[in-house]
C-alpha cells in the first residue's frame, strides 16, 4: 500500500507508507475492506493510490469515523465512494452529505492515473449489492440514495 | 496534435481554454504564478492522497484547500486543532473558485476573491502528499 514512487512495476512496494488501523472488516459476500493510515500521516491524508493484496481500504477520520473507501482491483485504484462532505459537480449536480457519492480512477492519454471529476455519481445497484453491506459495517449513517 | 492535447482534458471539468485565459489575464505575478502551477498539477500530479493547496495554518481564516485526485477541491476550516463544519467539495478548479466563502469567514466572497485578496500568499506547491 503506498503511492507511486514507492509502487513496483512487478508488484509490490520497495516501502510502506501506510498501516492497518484496527479488524478488518468482512461482508458476509465477502469483500473485506481495511482501515489504514499513514505512517506519520497528517489529518490530510488520503488513502493511497496503488493497494498492497486488499481490494477496498478505508479511511478513518481523526474522531474514528469511516469516511472514505477505495476499492481496487490488481492494486490498482477503480472508484472512490465518500460520503462525510457534500460534492458539486461543475453541470450544478449535487451530492449530499451522509450520501454514497462516486468518481472513477482512469488513466489518462498519457497513462497518469486520473480521478474523474467530470461524472461524479450515486452508487449503481452492482455497487450497492457488492460493497453495500461494507460500507454500512464501516459507517451505519450512510445512504446510497437520496 | 490537438487532440493529444484535449485528450489530456478528458477527465477533467477543467478546460485548458479556461486556464490560457486566467493566465493572460493575471492581474499580479502571483496569480499567474497560481494558474500555471494549478495547471501543471492538473496535468502531471496525481493527488490520490491530497495535495495540500493552502494549509490552515498559512491564513487568519483558518481556512484549508485540498486538491483531491486531480481536478476536484476540497475546503473547510479548523479551528483549535478541529473541523467546524464538513467540508465541501468541488469539480474543476474554476467551478471552485467561484464559491462563496460567507459559510466559512461569514462574508460573501468567493474562493477566487479571497486568494486574490491575499495576493495568493499560503499557497503550497510542494505538499502533495503522494510525493511526500
Amino acid at each position: 500500500m503506498g503511492s507511486q514512487r514507492q509502487y513496483l512495476g512487478t508488484g509490490g512496494f520497495s516501502s510502506f507508507l501506510y498501516r492497518q488501523k484496527r479488524d478488518s472488516i468482512v461482508a458476509s459476500n465477502g469483500v473485506v475492506g481495511k482501515i489504514v493510515e499513514k505512517i506519520d500521516g497528517t489529518a490530510y491524508d488520503g488513502l493511497p493510490i496503488h493497494s498492497n493484496t486488499s481490494e477496498v481500504y478505508l479511511k478513518m477520520n481523526q474522531e474514528g469515523a469511516i469516511v472514505q473507501a477505495r476499492v481496487y482491483n490488481s492494486r490498482d485504484p477503480v472508484v472512490d465512494f465518500d460520503w462525510d462532505h457534500p460534492h458539486a459537480n461543475k453541470d450544478g449536480s449535487r451530492f449530499q452529505y451522509g450520501v454514497v457519492h462516486v468518481q472513477s480512477w482512469r488513466k489518462d492519454a498519457k497513462g497518469r492515473w486520473t480521478r474523474d471529476s467530470k461524472n461524479a455519481r450515486y452508487m449503481t445497484d452492482d455497487e450497492i449489492k457488492r460493497f453495500g453491506e461494507l460500507l454500512k459495517r464501516a459507517n451505519p449513517k450512510i445512504r446510497f440514495k437520496p | 496534435m490537438r487532440n493529444e492535447k484535449q485528450n489530456l482534458w478528458e477527465f477533467k471539468s477543467d478546460t485548458p481554454e479556461e486556464f490560457e485565459h486566467a493566465i493572460a489575464n493575471a492581474e499580479t505575478p502571483n496569480e499567474k504564478i497560481f494558474f500555471e502551477k494549478m495547471r501543471c498539477k492538473i496535468l502531471h500530479e496525481t493527488a490520490a492522497s491530497n495535495d495540500i493547496i493552502m494549509h490552515d495554518n498559512n491564513n487568519e481564516d483558518g481556512i484549508y484547500i485540498l486538491r483531491v485526485g486531480t481536478d476536484d477541491f476540497q475546503i473547510g476550516k479548523i479551528m483549535d486543532g478541529h473541523m467546524v463544519e464538513p467540508c465541501e467539495e468541488f469539480s474543476g478548479l474554476f467551478f471552485f473558485l467561484t464559491q462563496d466563502l460567507d459559510r466559512l469567514i461569514h462574508r460573501h466572497v468567493t474562493v477566487g476573491e479571497w486568494l486574490k485578496e491575499q495576493d495568493y500568499s499560503g499557497i503550497s506547491y510542494d505538499a502533495n502528499n503522494d510525493y511526500m
